[in-house]
């Protein structure tokens, strides 16, 4: 039987995720993650830090990524998915965050054809808070 | 989740020594904890369903860096700057894993000092589930 395929071309958008961020977000990760950095928690540190107030965990968009490459692979994603990305600007209380994704082209691994994406996310105004590449399994 | 700062010591970059390994933990990730994350996220995917229960890859991810925080305690002001995630094998919740870390890499670009983290993750066969890379940018 031939495993049926994500059917995808290069620059094709996959359906992206949309969040906002609050302080009260931030905390209740703070709590879930155990991480209380006063960067994330404390607005006078923040300040004091030179950052302008608090930002969120960086992990917390970690997360939205994954709900998104999820969204698009399926759970197959959890076996021989992945992604890299670098934190470029803070994402803060009060965005609206899309985390985006674009197809770049695909390829042929060892367990089967892959999938490459350029991910990003962006806040209400366009600013990008967090760019990276990902890859999933092209099998649906 | 990472422990309270109690009784460890803060993470500086000129002590953290390259290829330092931490000992091994081993963990499990209850359902309970899936639904937190699920509460703080907003994911409504079915993780927990009857026949499919699968941690969701977010929580496989981050949880597995607490031994890297049982010995040292974040340092106010250090700040995530990059992430890598590899996803090789889905986990059950409850089941046994086993996350060995150690210090990857430590430099220093524009004058920001990085240190990076690897941690691999291994179900109680002894199988590799998933691979992750920690950037962080410790404050003098």
């Amino acid at each position: 039987m031939t495993e049926k395929e994500n059917s995808t071309s290069s620059g094709q958008e996959i359906p992206p995720v949309e969040k906002g961020m609050d302080q009260d977000k931030i905390n209740a990760f703070a709590h879930f993650s155990g991480d209380f950095n006063p960067i994330h928690v404390n607005e006078e540190f923040a300040k004091k830090a030179g950052l302008g107030g608090t930002i969120a965990h960086g992990a917390i968009s970690l997360g939205y990524f994954c709900e998104m490459l999820v969204n698009y692979f399926g759970e197959n994603w959890l076996e021989g998915g992945g992604f890299s990305v670098s934190f470029i600007s803070p994402v803060r209380p009060g965005y609206k965050v899309k985390y985006r994704g674009v197809i770049t082209g695909e390829r042929e691994t060892d367990k089967g054809k892959v999938l490459d994406l350029e991910i990003w996310c962006e806040n209400q105004d366009g600013v990008k808070c967090i760019v990276g590449k990902a890859y999933g399994p092209a099998r649906l | 989740m990472i422990p309270s700062d109690e009784g460890r010591k803060v993470m500086r970059y000129d002590e953290m020594e390259l290829g330092e390994e931490f000992p091994p933990m081993e963990f499990s990730i209850s359902e309970d904890r899936v639904r937190d994350y699920q509460r703080v996220f907003e994911d409504e995917h079915e993780w927990l369903r009857e026949g499919g229960p699968k941690v969701p890859p977010f929580v496989s991810s981050m949880d597995v860096i607490a031994p890297i925080f049982m010995k040292y305690a974040i340092a106010p002001g250090t700040i995530h700057a990059k992430q890598e995630i590899e996803m090789i094998r889905p986990v059950q919740p409850g089941k046994k894993l086993t996350a060995k870390s150690r210090v990857a890499d430590k430099y220093i670009k524009r004058e920001r000092k990085y240190v990076v983290f690897e941690t691999l993750t291994q179900d109680e066969d002894g199988n590799l589930v998933n691979r992750n890379r920690f950037h962080f940018v410790l404050p003098e």
